[in-house]
């Protein structure tokens, strides 16, 4: 049968498009009954949430209104709303964004990126790792913030500042679990391949690197959130530009309003990059329990 | 001698590290560099005589604790509440989310507005920074209770309280104390491979 005779009969003969669905249901095993499912129920989880989140948002401005929550501590939730509104269309509040999120993703790329490697070279040299390991305890405690004064007079209040501290605080937190993944290599699978003489470079990136995979997904998504955190800290007192810097200013303004919409921009940040990187790692992680239940 | 190394290794590599610090910053002049020799006695001068630490160091790891300890509380509490209901859990699970990406330091203005700039504002603060970690950790393990398990409860009938007791707690306690499934317990640790080694 010709490759086109194949797919036209397969949409209309039950004989060729049932054996093919069970070969589908058969390699994977999971992808049928969740395509029907997941839908409906994440579509019902996010009516719920959305509608959670209304209700929240109401009860705020109701509480705000009949002058149970200070006005001068707490602005009306509508007065918040209007103003993220205005700053929406404003050019600026989009370039704080960008600055504050660059900085962090930037951070998270160089620091991310150095400890991933610094970490599986380390971790399959158990003499080092053991001899540096007390260096990295004690300088991985050291704050981003401690190091803040040091890094202004250094290296300047500028894009390569709040970098360099976004990148110093990843470092340590992917290293740490990048090292503990490059150890947690299944003994036997490994043995099993130094004895078949397999190229070193070949199992480091077949055995080595998957064996390390989730401990490195894991660090990156903490550091992640953790790079945002510095770098709206550092932007907010060592005077980086971005978001942190506009609190700074709206604080000093006493502009609460602008202060709980920058909050929100914030938060609605951290919240966007916690969620995009939930499907990374269900995607870069999904084959795992499958693969080590085969070699094990 | 792989053995000798192995048990000096920790110390002798940082060590000698310290003393390479030592001698390169000897002679330095840079402002931003001092020599080590000069870093070791301003700390001697400052932490090791005087009631610096007692003044400063301690409040601080005071302020810790009791924002720490009203974290643990209330996050295991509210979170243990939360994760029974998975309604309430669909209900929070934004709001919570978002709390948690807050940045810590931007709790600081409103908590001013509201505490005012004394000790009560500070532990306010930590305890509202670390309070979210907890809390989330708590509902993840909540929910992690095994189906099999939680069936078997309701079928010898235990009442509400020690199905928390016995049951939820047990399963919850290491998410929350790892703030986060430990996906890789189960997996060969370097002790194993350690042994290899040595042999």
């Amino acid at each position: 049968m010709s490759q086109r005779n194949a797919t036209l009969w397969s949409t209309e003969d039950p004989m060729t498009t049932e054996p093919r669905r069970l070969f589908r249901a058969v390699t994977r095993p999971t992808q049928g009954p969740r395509r029907v499912r997941v839908p409906h129920r994440r579509l019902r989880r996010v009516g719920l949430a959305t509608a959670s989140v209304v209700v929240t948002l109401g009860i705020l401005q109701i509480a705000g209104v009949t002058g149970l929550l200070s006005r001068e501590s707490f602005p009306l939730v509508s007065e918040v709303l209007v103003r993220l509104g205005e700053e929406s269309t404003d050019q600026r509040t989009w370039t704080s964004i960008w600055r504050t999120l660059s900085q962090a993703l930037t951070g998270l790329g160089l620091g991310g990126g150095l400890a991933i490697v610094a970490g599986l070279a380390l971790g399959r040299a158990p003499l080092a790792e053991r001899s540096v390991r007390p260096i990295i305890e004690f300088l991985r405690p050291i704050p981003s913030v401690a190091i803040l004064p040091l890094v202004i007079l250094t290296v300047g209040v500028g894009f390569e500042g709040a970098i360099v501290l976004t990148s110093i605080s990843s470092f340590w937190m992917v290293l740490v679990m990048t090292l503990r993944g490059a150890q947690a290599v299944d003994p036997v699978a490994e043995q099993t391949l130094v004895t078949f003489r397999v190229p070193r470079w070949t199992w480091t990136w077949n055995i080595v690197f998957p064996s390390a995979l989730p401990f490195i997904v894991t660090g990156v998504r903490i550091a992640a959130s953790v790079s945002l955190v510095v770098a709206v800290t550092v932007e907010m007192l060592g005077g980086m530009p971005g978001l942190g810097k506009d609190v700074q200013i709206a604080l000093q303004n006493a502009d609460t309003v602008g202060l709980y919409s920058l909050m929100f921009i914030t938060g609605l940040l951290g919240l966007a990059i916690n969620v995009s990187l939930k499907p990374v790692e269900r995607r870069l992680l999904s084959w795992h329990p499958s693969q080590r239940g085969g070699v094990s | 001698m792989t053995k000798v190394w192995y048990r000096s290794g920790p110390i002798v590599v940082p060590a000698a590290l310290v003393a390479l610090w030592w001698m390169l910053s000897s002679s330095s002049t840079s402002l931003f560099f001092p020599p080590l020799a000069d870093m070791v006695e301003a700390f001697r001068a400052n932490w090791l005589t005087g009631e610096t630490f007692g003044k400063m160091a301690l409040p601080s790891l005071m302020r810790a604790g009791e924002g720490m300890l009203i974290a643990v509380v209330v996050g295991i509490v509210v979170g243990i509440v939360i994760g029974l209901s998975p309604l309430a859990e669909s209900l929070t699970k934004a709001q919570l989310e978002f709390m948690r990406g807050l940045p810590p330091i931007l709790v600081i203005p409103p908590m001013i507005l509201v505490l005012g700039t004394g000790d009560v504002m500070k532990v306010g603060v930590i305890a509202a920074s670390a309070v979210w970690p907890i809390l989330l950790a708590a509902v993840d393990g909540v929910r992690a209770v095994e189906p099999v398990r939680d069936d078997m409860v309701q079928a010898f009938g235990l009442p509400r309280l020690a199905r928390i007791r016995h049951l939820v707690l047990p399963t919850a306690v290491p998410h929350i104390w790892a703030g986060g499934p430990d996906r890789c317990a189960d997996r060969p640790g370097r002790h194993g491979r350690r042994r290899v080694l040595l042999q």
